[in-house]
């Protein structure tokens, strides 16, 4: 089966490394005949390098492997020209380059829940495979690394952000992302996933070190947890390569409230805010957007021509020019979070796309009443989440087409007719525009009630005019926050400096930019991770 | 169990489509090359029509040959004027040589140099070869056995002065520069426009650059590029990728870009008139003009592949490779 699988390869890099893992794993029982068919596609079959961090960290790790695998050819035995030794040179210098970058100024695909597993199995793949010791090593404590910046941020088998990159449906459902099929394989949270991904991570003999499993699964005490990653490689129209990007994420029992901090930070498929809970799957998350596109977003980005590049992405990403869209960035968005209050603006250009904001309700929420304070309230189990809309604002059914799957990568369906399916869109089309989001759970509160009540007491102040866009607030727990568009960011009296983020910040997670050296820390244990010396220390 | 794993992995590996081998380039006189960097609904991963290096030799209608790897997203290509063998592939993947006319390639970058865009080559010394890509520019004066990072904006063509070969120009997203030391340096010209996309050099004339921007038209300038004139007269169009000269008769010139169909000039570039009678799409990225003919002209479109004009672009027709995005032409003499 397997010759009959490489006869003719397809996929570039989503070829390679399942190839090479299906190798490694299998060799023993192939046939020399089976063997020299694998070999000879490395030969002839040329993949794609891609055009994103996933995608060379698979190419290069699979390239590796590969290497390693057929020592001392010559290049006409490659399907680039290049020797064994070439290959595995060049691919070890990339991987060793994107785990210091990783290390020290933060992954540009970060905090992905659709490509996690990109990652992931590469490094799974190193830490079994690799002959190279230090690759060995290096894979182990990738794999750690990963795995513990998803730990900090996991709540009940979702990943919570504020992420760079997501995929419709599973921003609004959040249990269909790949990761979550990760979380349930190692924080036995979420639920099985259909995804073959698994099957990587399910044959590999790494074992989550347990103090990153108590991380991902103990949330008895509430905590703010902050990052510092960067901006994919920023080609032109920009003079930083790779600007920072500042995640802060508020972490209970019940729900977790995480965001960037606005503005394009990854082309196309940006997950600015939102709250997700543990209740009420499988739409389980609240959140909000600017449902901008443009060709200049994506020129900055990629090297196509600027005028003719927004069909290629339609192809493959098919909600990115929609409207409608659940997913993406806005140079006219802006977040500012303090603990479980967030609040978020919006100045947008007249005539940029889209003219409006939007947020995403889903159907099952136990409660959603919009108060005659302005608050809209809502609850979901034992999470309550509140949001008060600056501008006037109206609902519209949510529509969600039958069938759609991660499988789709956002193609339209043409499929059954469109039916409403319960949630709720809530739309304004105000220019100068934003929201306050107030989230607690029960035991924060006390009740429902007490929750409603308190916020009737708390009522935002705005100016919104074009170029003067402003909140001030006092949160629930009586903190003082003043926001002006973009960055003008003050907490009780005190201006709030994003620069000063670490690139790990939180009760589990401790990393200072730079220092290739994360610090994880459970209770009275600690390992840590140092990329300088390979070494792991416990 | 090892065993019933592995077939379980086997069973996600994705393999779909077809392989064709490198092919070896059997080239005539007045071989056009193009490369193809996406077909209609390109996407990364998935199962996608051939793209890469294409070759058409005069008698052959819409038939396109292929030649080294398939789906390497290819940007750009160039040939050694010395050495018929010897051909360059601008890729994502990295720069592509042969030497043996396309039995063989070779990726002579590593994985520090990515999104190459274009592809030069110095005719006086074809040893010495520059790279522009969306990073900047490096340079290879051993035949691409190493590169050196000599400039570091977005640059979307260079080329070397072919009375000079110490001078080059390039187009880039900060505007126009130039290299009196051969690639090592670099420094702005006269040119205010910011985001360039072509540069055209006179085959006869080294001193008269011509160069095509996004959003602002065509610049002329007479004195190796002190000072630039805007060229408007019979312009309606404002963002060109491409610019060329008859060789033969440079009077006669072509360009084309965003939705402009191809624009002619019969006066060396002063007044320009829109010739786009068949054109399905009407964005071109590349033009190429047979020396020998003068009167037979391609237009590689984003889109709908490659057109071709048997009277000198009066009239034009599909000349294959529908509903790809078709990037450089290269006719080689």
């Amino acid at each position: 089966m397997f010759e009959v699988l490489l006869l003719e390869p397809r996929g570039d890099m989503f070829w390679m490394f399942p190839v090479i893992g299906a190798y490694l794993h299998g060799k023993d029982k192939m046939s020399p005949r089976t063997k020299a068919i694998v070999r000879n596609a490395w030969k002839t079959y040329t993949p794609y390098r891609g055009d994103t961090e996933n995608h060379w960290c698979m190419y290069y790790a699979s390239l590796f492997l590969a290497a390693e695998q057929w020592p001392g050819l010559p290049g006409s035995e490659w399907y680039n020209g290049k020797s064994s030794n070439e290959n595995r040179d060049e691919a070890k210098g990339y991987l060793i380059q994107w785990m210091r970058i990783t290390t020290t100024i933060g992954q540009g695909e970060f905090d992905s829940p659709d490509y996690f597993p990109e990652f992931a199995i590469p490094m799974l793949y190193l830490a079994q495979f690799a002959e190279d010791k230090e690759m060995r090593e290096r894979g182990q404590m990738m794999c750690d690394y990963l795995f513990a910046d998803f730990a900090a941020e996991h709540l009940d088998g979702q990943y919570i952000g504020g992420f760079s990159r997501i995929y419709q449906p599973a921003v609004y459902k959040p249990l269909l992302s790949q990761a979550s099929g990760f979380a349930y394989l190692y924080f036995g949270t979420g639920q099985p996933t259909q995804s073959g991904w698994v099957v990587f991570p399910a044959l590999s003999p790494y074992r989550l070190p347990e103090i990153i499993y108590n991380i991902a699964v103990d949330r008895t005490r509430a905590y703010v947890h902050k990052e510092k990653k960067r901006v994919r490689n920023v080609i032109r129209m920009g003079d930083i390569k790779n600007p920072p990007v500042y995640k802060y994420t508020y972490m209970t029992k019940d729900y977790g409230l995480s965001s960037l901090q606005g503005g394009i930070l990854q082309p196309i498929q940006q997950h600015t805010w939102s709250v997700r809970y543990t209740f009420g799957r499988p739409y389980s998350t609240i959140f909000g957007l600017h449902p901008y596109w443009s060709s200049r977003e994506l020129a900055t980005f990629f090297p196509e021509e600027e005028k003719t590049m927004m069909s290629d992405v339609v192809a493959s990403k098919g909600t990115y020019n929609n409207p409608d869209k659940w997913t993406g960035s806005s140079p006219y968005e802006r977040t500012f979070q303090n603990k479980n209050t967030l609040i978020v603006l919006y100045d947008i250009e007249p005539g940029t796309t889209a003219e409006h904001i939007d947020g995403f309700f889903p159907m099952n929420l136990e409660e959603r009443t919009a108060d005659a304070s302005g608050w809209i309230v809502c609850k979901a189990g034992e999470t309550f989440v509140a949001w008060y809309p600056l501008q006037e604002y109206e609902w519209i059914d949510e529509y969600e087409k039958p069938g759609q799957s991660l499988n789709t990568i956002g193609r339209p369906e043409t499929g059954p007719e469109e039916k409403p399916q319960g949630n709720w869109r809530l739309r304004s089309h105000k220019l100068q525009n934003g929201y306050v989001v107030e989230a607690r759970s029960k035991s924060e509160v006390g009740s429902f009630e007490e929750f409603q009540k308190r916020l009737r007491s708390h009522i935002p102040k705005a100016q919104l005019t074009p170029g003067r866009v402003s909140v001030q607030y006092v949160t629930l727990d009586g903190d003082r926050m003043s926001f002006s568009f973009p960055e003008g960011r003050i907490l009780n009296g005190k201006s709030v400096d994003l620069k000063n983020y670490k690139l790990f910040d939180g009760p589990f997670l401790k990393a200072d930019v730079g220092s290739e050296k994360l610090t994880i820390q459970y209770k009275k244990s600690k390992r840590v991770l140092d990329f300088k010396s390979l070494r792991i220390t416990e | 169990m090892l065993h019933s794993n592995w077939m379980m992995v086997a069973m996600f590996v994705l393999t779909l489509g077809e392989y064709v081998a490198s092919q070896e380039i059997k080239s005539k006189e007045s071989t056009v090359f193009a490369t193809v960097i996406s077909t209609k609904l390109f996407i990364v991963g998935a199962a996608n029509p051939q793209t890469g290096l294409f070759y058409q030799n005069p008698d052959e209608d819409t038939v396109w040959h292929h030649t080294g790897a398939p789906n390497i997203r290819a940007n750009g290509m160039a040939y050694d004027p010395e050495n018929e063998k010897t051909f360059y592939i601008a890729s994502g993947n990295g720069l592509h040589k042969t030497t043996d006319g396309g039995r063989s390639w070779k990726i002579t970058t590593g994985w520090e140099i990515t999104e190459i865009l274009w592809v030069s080559v110095d005719p006086g010394n074809t040893s010495t070869v520059y790279i522009g890509t969306a990073y900047g520019i490096y340079k290879s004066i051993d035949g691409c056995s190493t590169w050196k990072q000599t400039f570091t904006i977005f640059t979307s063509s260079v080329i070397v002065d072919h009375s000079n070969s110490s001078t080059l120009y390039c187009s880039t997203e900060n505007g126009v520069f130039k290299s009196v030391d051969a690639g090592e340096s670099w420094s702005r010209t006269g040119l205010s426009i910011k985001r360039t996309r072509t540069i055209a050099q006179h085959p006869k004339r080294p001193e008269m650059l011509f160069v095509g921007t996004e959003d602002n038209g065509i610049f002329a300038s007479r004195d190796a590029g002190k000072t630039w004139t805007k060229i408007e007269a019979g312009i309606d169009h404002s963002t060109f990728y491409t610019i060329v000269f008859d060789p033969n008769n440079p009077e006669n010139m072509y360009a084309g870009g965003y939705v402009t169909g191809v624009y002619k000039s019969v006066d060396g570039g002063k007044i320009w008139k829109r010739k786009c009678k068949n054109f399905a799409v009407e964005s071109v990225h590349s033009i190429a003009v047979d020396p020998k003919s003068g009167t037979r002209v391609y237009a590689a479109t984003i889109g709908d592949g490659i057109y071709r004009s048997d009277d000198g672009g009066e009239t034009w027709r599909n000349a294959g490779m529908r509903g790809s995005q078709a990037w450089i032409l290269s006719i080689r003499p």
